[in-house]
């Protein structure tokens, strides 16, 4: 019997994880889908506010466009990292922790499984709900505003005209997955109160590293390469541990 | 099911639940763990299902360390614990969910288990007391036919019948190659059908013998415990 990891085993897991949490998860996605549909709808009353302006002839850029992609970026990256510390949810309490850690799974499956539901799920769930409003929003404004260049956006990303548009998108990726690999591992660290202990510790940690990057007198291109590469390694370091940490949890917390 | 040179203690305690704490279980028999209040047994039953990790010493299941909780060893061991949770959902999505992972588990001594509790699978285990759900979990326990079933103050929140239809369902399920182990404070409630009583205190075990029928548990308990001290840590 293989016991590190079992594909089979791996997606009966999943199946039972699923089972057990898909009622808050359909609830989490409805809230999601209020919270952006107002979002959506406060920028397009504030951003559209003279509808007779945009009815000349001459072709305008999408006066929402900025907002909405910055607004929502801000959203996603929120919204996941509550999700992500929700990873441990069924066993903050002594009862359901017994639950979990006995279940004839690898910790190692019972780790992804989390990830891939708590984290891959929501980020997917994240994205339908976001394009879904954002082509509700073009097709209904077109008819409204013809001449206004409306087209579906995305979240922000990173540009830099000195690298590849793939290399700008890894960029991207990085920074949008360390605050949420972040919050991953606290909640392992803070099985109890996952959200408020990882977010006082990431205020801290953020302090500190303003205070040593104000040192440098400017954002060079080379300082934001670095600090993506080591986003990138903490990112990686960030899930590693918090698998291990989940391998040593017990019954009792000893911190 | 050995338990060799067992040190535990708790973070922040002065002194250890156990200390060089060595313990064997053979198969085909149903434990009746006692002590008094603090002695460990929900300690020692933590440990023996990997719960919690042992500062010196192991528990082994077969010569694998219970601790690494790997899947080939914990489809062998069920805890029922004092508290314990059951997710929302109807008993029939719980016992498919769940099932899988125990390859011995049978869904007609399941239903041969939850009759004998005077209970159905067409329920929501959201909308059950704290005694239904608990003979559903006992019930789930036994049908999977691990070969180490622990069971934390198993008749606690049981009613009346509900602890008479606890006996039966133990006799029911106790197999050749099976472990039963029973740790509870109400003696009264299992002293039928339990065939070994271990009696212990901290790192002392006080008793470790096989039960004679009719015996008197809470007498046997006061008789042995005499001259004992009391924990307060």
């Amino acid at each position: 019997m293989i016991d590190f990891f079992d594909c089979k085993r791996f997606m009966r897991y999943l199946g039972k994880l699923w089972t057990e949490q898909r009622r808050t998860m359909f609830l989490s996605a409805a809230i999601l889908l209020g919270i952006m549909f107002i979002i959506e709808v406060w920028i397009c009353l504030t951003a559209y506010n003279d509808p007779y302006g945009y009815g000349d002839c001459v072709r305008t850029a999408d006066p929402a466009r900025t907002s909405i992609s910055f607004s929502c970026s801000l959203l996603f990256v929120a919204s996941s990292c509550i999700a992500a510390s929700r990873l441990f949810t069924d066993g903050q309490q002594k009862a359901g922790r017994i639950q979990v850690l006995t279940m004839p799974v690898s910790m190692f499956e019972n780790w992804l499984a989390r990830i891939v539901l708590f984290v891959g799920g929501y980020v997917l769930v994240f994205h339908i709900v976001f394009y879904a409003l954002e082509v509700c929003r073009v097709v209904l404004l077109t008819s409204i505003y013809p001449n206004v260049d409306l087209a579906v956006q995305s979240l922000s990303s990173i540009t830099s005209f000195q690298h590849a548009p793939l290399m700008n998108a890894l960029y991207t990726l990085v920074w949008y997955i360390y605050p949420i690999s972040l919050f991953v591992l606290g909640s392992m660290v803070f099985p109890r109160k996952p959200l408020l202990g990882t977010t006082i510790s990431v205020f801290i940690l953020g302090l500190i590293a303003v205070f040593i990057l104000a040192f440098f007198s400017s954002f060079s291109e080379i300082l934001i390469d670095t600090l993506t590469l080591w986003a990138a390694f903490l990112s990686m370091a960030n899930l590693w541990l918090s698998y291990r940490r989940m391998c040593e949890l017990e019954v009792i917390d000893r911190m | 099911m050995e338990i060799k040179n067992l040190s535990f203690c708790y973070p922040r305690h002065k002194h250890p639940v156990f200390s060089n704490f060595s313990l064997q279980l053979t198969p085909g028999r149903i434990y009746g763990l006692l002590g008094p209040n603090g002695a460990g047994k929900s300690t020692l039953l933590y440990i023996m299902s990997g719960l919690l990790t042992p500062d010196k010493g192991q528990v082994s299941l077969n010569g694998t360390n219970v601790r690494k909780r790997r899947p080939s060893t914990m489809r062998e061991i069920f805890l029922v614990p004092d508290e314990f949770e059951l997710p929302k959902v109807t008993l029939q999505q719980y016992i498919k969910t769940n099932s899988v992972f125990y390859p011995r588990f049978s869904q007609d001594d399941m239903n041969t288990y939850l009759q004998t509790f005077g209970m159905t699978t067409d329920v929501q285990l959201g909308d059950l007391s704290l005694g239904q759900r608990k003979k559903i979990f006992m019930s789930f326990a036994m049908a999977t036919h691990t070969k180490i079933l622990l069971m934390d103050e198993p008749t606690n929140g049981l009613d009346i019948p509900g602890k008479r239809q606890f006996r039966t369902f133990v006799t029911q399920g106790i197999g050749e190659d099976s472990i039963f182990v029973i740790s509870t404070h109400q003696v009264k409630d299992i002293e039928s059908v339990l065939n070994h009583v271990l009696l212990i205190d901290r790192s002392e075990v006080i008793r470790n013998e096989e039960l004679k029928a009719e015996t008197d548990l809470e007498a046997y308990f006061e008789e042995a415990m005499q001259g004992k001290e009391v924990h307060h840590d």
